[in-house]
């Protein structure tokens, strides 16, 4: 288990961090979001115990991190890098090391990831030899192998493609099963709603959001409605009492409501008609959740 | 496996398996054997040079006996004779010597032949000049010996103590020495120079990549700090072992070749001390230390590895000061020379070479050491602690301004650090 106590961390008066406080179950993900400098980065260097908190403390277990062998971490820094004249065998043997693994085990668990994530190239070949996807799953391979107890993966889908961005998730998902406590960073949230249990957002370092997915699109009520071929103009729909917003796409619209009972009166209205493709009554989209939260104060 | 054992060992495996790392050991090697065979090829075509003499029979007679390396006589009848078997190029040079005392003569050189030098020349003719006037003068033998014997100087090199008390110091076994210090001078500005930047490099290549924040997640920077630290050094061990290896099988191979016996035969081997040996390699071993932490402290400080180079820049100012310095200890001692031979970084460089030809005792060269010793515990311990914010902070500017914003951090995190767990208790 992870625990974040009141971490505050400022740079030269000007605070990265404030008062954060969650915690990550082992079997979990936390998907950690908020804009580029929002303090996601600051929050995973304390975790890692690069940076010191001014305030507050992270534990592991219920002991501070600063005191603890950090074997049992992964850690996936925003920018990658592996050894670029360094045999794919000897850098991840490398790594593995490092985490706690024997030469012979971490070669015997290569075999089974390069096949996972389907590498094209041998274990003999040098990382600059190899395409920039298969780079990317060689870097993921030396954060996973050693199936670390805590994962911590700063924005790890930007720069990948669609094919290892599901492996990826394949990856995260595995060692979820195997009881890691996983934590992520984004400021993209395709992935974060597929992947997390539970979202944290970040705004100027101060926590705006803390609890599960689907509990953080409840709260914000279900003020969205999609309708496909509705029987009432564009008009009708724009004046229709309650709603805020329409957006027209072809033959589908995403209705903006000032209130989520409006919806009784509007489905009452657009199958008045008869047969309607779609109704469908919704709480924002965290990406919504997130462009509203992120641009709130800015 | 503990950390610093697995960096040591990655570090240690990546660099054997390098062409960098090999470059550096065999470049020394494949010059000293392209001069080596310069220098065997050149003396081995070149020919002693033949000199035609155009003269009276004892003047070529007493020539033919001074025959030698540089120069060889042969006599000819007359300046036509000669002069053909110059066109034939049977010889170099005709010397026309006329038999009137002082001598005077001619020397006519074939363009493209072998060239003799006026000296030897002169010096071979002169022998016979003094002895041609001694003879018109009537001198005994006697006087000629004496006449012919040059003046002799003997040195006596002497050390002066504070109470003003002389001491003789040997010759020959100082120039030994001063050869020692010499060679070791040279083998550890190469060795610093290329440890160094190597050191640098790794250092700015794991930051730069971003490979730094993966290693340091796993374990402490110090274990990984003095891992490299120790991998190096490794490396450095294992090139002197193949260069031991390698000296030693030229000695036993060529034992019997002239140029190998004629370099050895040089030095008075039997001179060296055990004191000496051990001082200088104790200089050796600290030195080469005390440059590695430097660059990996200035490696840990620049953003990526295109920096590296300008990282390197104080250890090749620093080094080539010490270096300068050495070479001219050799010279005489100056106040500004003896100081820097007890300054870090510059006293590895010039004191064994001070304590080569005399400048100064054991007892001062092992107060140096001590203080060398003494800051490379500092400087060592130090450098670790700055490495631990260095290698995770980014920043465009100059090196100095890094050293100067992590030296800040590494203080104010340095209270953090120790209040969060007490925090918790």
């Amino acid at each position: 288990m992870l625990e974040l106590q009141g971490l505050t961390k400022t740079f030269g008066g000007q605070t990265a961090v404030h008062n954060e406080t969650f915690s990550v179950a082992p079997g979990t993900i936390m998907g950690l979001i908020g804009q580029n400098g929002a303090g996601k980065t600051t929050t995973f260097r304390m975790i890692l115990n690069f940076l010191h908190p001014d305030n507050g403390a992270v534990l592991w277990n219920g002991r501070p991190m600063a005191v603890q062998d950090r074997a049992f971490i992964g850690y996936l820094p925003e920018e990658r890098g592996l050894y670029p004249k360094m045999r794919v065998a000897d850098q991840i043997v490398f790594f593995a090391q490092l985490h706690g693994l024997s030469r012979a085990e971490a070669l015997a668990r290569l075999d089974k990831w390069m096949d996972r994530f389907q590498v094209k190239g041998k274990k003999t070949d040098k990382v600059k030899d190899l395409s920039k996807g298969n780079q990317q799953k060689i870097q993921l391979i030396a954060t996973l192998i050693h199936m670390p107890k805590l994962l911590i993966l700063d924005e790890p889908f930007s720069g990948l493609d669609p094919v290892n961005a599901g492996l990826l998730e394949d990856g995260i998902r595995l060692l979820k099963d195997n009881g890691s406590a996983i934590i992520f960073s984004s400021h993209d949230m395709s992935n974060v709603e597929e992947v997390s249990d539970h979202l944290v957002m970040l705004r100027n370092g101060e926590m705006v959001l803390n609890g599960k997915v689907g509990e953080i699109r409840q709260q914000f009520g279900r003020t969205k409605v999609y309708l496909e071929q509705p029987p009432l103009s564009d008009q009708e729909l724009q004046d229709f009492p309650g709603v805020e917003k329409v957006v027209h796409q072809g033959t589908r619209y995403t209705l903006t409501l000032s209130d989520p009972t409006v919806g009784h009166a509007l489905f009452e209205a657009a199958t008045a008609k008869g047969y309607l493709p779609e109704f469908s009554q919704q709480p924002p989209t965290l990406d919504e959740i997130f462009k509203l939260k992120a641009g709130a104060s800015a | 496996m503990n950390a610093v054992k697995i960096v040591f060992n990655q570090v240690f495996r990546k660099n054997l398996k390098s062409g960098g790392w090999w470059s550096i050991v065999l470049s020394p090697l494949v010059l000293g054997l392209i001069m080596f065979g310069i220098g065997y090829y050149m003396s081995s075509t070149t020919a002693t040079p033949q000199v035609g003499v155009v003269a009276s029979a004892p003047i070529q007679q007493g020539l033919m006996k001074q025959s030698s390396d540089s120069v060889k006589y042969r006599t000819y009848a007359s300046q036509k004779s000669a002069e053909k078997a110059l066109a034939d190029k049977k010889i170099d040079g005709v010397l026309t010597v006329n038999a009137q005392t002082p001598y005077t003569s001619q020397y006519l050189s074939r363009q493209g032949g072998q060239e003799v030098s006026k000296n030897t020349l002169t010096a071979n003719l002169s022998q016979l000049n003094t002895a041609a006037v001694a003879g018109e003068l009537h001198l005994t033998s006697a006087q000629l010996t004496k006449l012919l014997t040059p003046p002799s100087v003997t040195t006596r090199n002497v050390s002066i103590s504070d109470s003003g008390k002389m001491t003789t110091k040997g010759g020959a076994g100082e120039s030994a020495k001063y050869l020692l210090a010499m060679a070791i001078s040279v083998m550890f500005y190469g060795f610093l120079l290329s440890y160094g930047s190597m050191t640098a490099q790794e250092i700015a290549t794991e930051k730069g990549s971003r490979i730094e924040e993966m290693i340091l997640s796993a374990i402490s920077a110090r274990a990984q700090f003095f891992g490299k630290i120790l991998g190096i050094m490794a490396l450095m061990v294992v090139q002197i072992v193949l260069y031991a290896i390698i000296a030693g099988g030229v000695l036993i191979v060529g034992r019997n070749n002239a140029t190998i016996r004629g370099i050895l035969s040089q030095v008075d081997w039997s001179m060296l001390d055990a004191t000496f040996i051990i001082m200088t390699l104790g200089f050796f071993v600290i030195g080469i230390l005390s440059y590695t932490v430097l660059s990996a402290l200035l490696g840990s400080l620049v953003a990526s590895q295109e920096q590296a180079s300008q990282a390197t820049m104080p250890v090749v100012m620093l080094s080539l000061v010490g270096y300068m310095a050495a070479l001219m200890s050799a010279n005489g001692s100056t106040p500004l020379v003896n100081i820097l031979s007890y300054i870090p970084f510059l006293s590895p460089l010039i004191m064994p070479s001070r304590l080569a030809v005399g400048q100064v005792s054991s007892p001062e060269a092992l107060l140096a050491l001590g203080i060398n010793l003494a800051f490379l515990a500092i400087f060592t311990w130090l450098s670790a602690k700055l490495y631990e914010t260095n290698v995770l902070a980014y920043s465009d500017n100059s090196i100095w301004h890094a050293l100067r914003q992590s030296w800040t951090i590494a203080r104010s995190e340095r209270g953090r650090a120790k209040t969060v767990p007490a925090h918790e208790k």
